[in-house]
């Protein structure tokens, strides 16, 4: 009796083993196969990477010289955010035309991959560099803090033509702009940002804007602001490979 | 009785028929067209571009909606220099597109007035004309004579 009830418990024993065994089976015969991990495609090494067609990622964040790329499109689906006279103190306070709220709050609106800025045009004029290359850091300080993810450039002051650069109105001339661009430089260097020397795919060999490059000696046309768009373009492609 | 009926109801039809002709009924403005002829006549300094309706639309700032087409020449931003010529979807539309353009001139007038102030007269003397549902929007270096052009253009 002893030993059958033993023989009975054992068996039992077994058949419930066996049943969580079977259950254990099931569950996982039934549970979601793991996810894959995606495909990549990564291109082969001679491959060309297809060149963007679309900017939407990026922005641009500054002076009337940014309207050329509005004029143009040469970025497709790229942001503009300027207003004509802006410098580094009245971006904090002056909307784009027709808006209210001022231009560096637009970045409140969307994330970039990308931001370009362009100051200093409307800023050869002020007395203390200094305080421009300070305030050009509260600007970029700004930007961190609301685009924490994208990559930030400064970009150089463009050349004016000889003309507008001999008139000296505000201090507009190539040598004040030269100067500039070396403090833009170093104000690079110490933010972390990156630097684009737009200035050097403008000039010519006297360093000032070629005359055939811009109606008023200032703003380029058409075909110079395709060369300023290829360098932007170019430098996001390298980032994107680096 | 009836044939002297018919043939005076026959002359009344040719008459109104004459009378319509004479009227003359205008042929729609074709605005790419409109702005290749006003751009001959008119006095512009600046580099100037050629938008479609949708460039225009953008540049404007005019809703897309209101539009059956539309055509532009837009300078460099050097000057405020640019020319427009819209053909609305019906006449309140265009009423509408004149408000865009004044909203358009305005923001230009309080934007150039701290930066190029020299650029502010000729935003301020803008030319801007509704005929039915064409509307014509000219920024130009001479707008009295911009004027004379956009009327005799409209008024054909």
């Amino acid at each position: 009796m002893m030993e059958g009830n033993k023989l009975k418990t054992k068996r039992r024993r077994i058949a419930l083993a066996v049943c969580a065994l079977v259950l254990c089976g099931a569950a996982i015969g039934t549970a979601a196969p793991a996810p894959e991990p995606p495909a990549v495609t990564e291109p082969a090494a001679d491959e060309p990477v297809a060149p963007r067609t679309d900017y939407a990622d990026v922005a641009l964040l500054g002076n009337s010289q940014i309207d050329s790329f509005r004029i143009y499109d040469t970025l497709p689906g790229a942001d503009y955010l300027y207003r004509v006279g802006l410098t580094v103190k009245t971006v904090f306070e002056k909307p784009m035309i027709n808006e209210t709220v001022p231009v560096i709050d637009k970045l409140k609106d969307k994330q970039y991959g990308y931001i370009f800025l362009l100051f200093g045009e409307n800023e050869l004029g002020w007395g203390y560099p200094e305080i421009f290359i300070e305030e050009y850091g509260r600007v970029i300080d700004t930007v961190r803090e609301r685009q924490p993810d994208a990559r930030v450039y400064i970009q150089s002051i463009l050349p004016v033509s000889a003309e507008v650069s001999k008139k000296n109105e505000d201090n507009t001339n190539n040598a004040r702009i030269e100067e500039y661009n070396t403090l833009l430089r170093r104000l690079a260097e110490e933010k972390n940002v990156g630097y684009l020397d737009v200035a050097a795919v403008m000039k010519n060999e006297q360093g000032c804007l070629p005359d055939d490059a811009s109606a008023d000696g200032v703003h380029p046309g058409k075909a110079y602001c395709q060369k300023w768009a290829d360098l932007i373009a170019e430098q996001i492609k390298e980032d994107s490979e680096s | 009785m009836m044939r002297n009926t018919c043939k005076r109801l026959l002359c009344a039809a040719a008459a109104l028929a004459m009378l319509t002709g004479c009227g003359g009924t205008k042929t729609a403005l074709v605005p790419q067209d409109a702005v290749a002829s006003l751009q001959s006549q008119l006095a512009f300094t600046d580099e100037m571009t050629e938008k479609d309706k949708d460039g225009a639309c953008t540049f404007y700032d005019v809703d897309a909606a209101l539009v059956a087409d539309a055509a532009a020449l837009v300078g460099s931003g050097a000057t405020a220099e640019s020319l427009s010529v819209w053909q609305a979807a019906d006449a309140d539309a265009a009423k509408q597109i004149v408000d865009a353009l004044e909203t358009f001139q305005t923001g230009w007038i309080d934007g150039y007035s701290d930066y190029k102030p020299e650029e502010v007269p000729k935003l301020e003397s803008a030319v801007l004309e509704q005929r039915g549902d064409t509307v014509v929007f000219c920024v130009t270096a001479d707008n009295d004579g911009a004027a004379d052009a956009v009327k005799q253009l409209l008024d054909r």
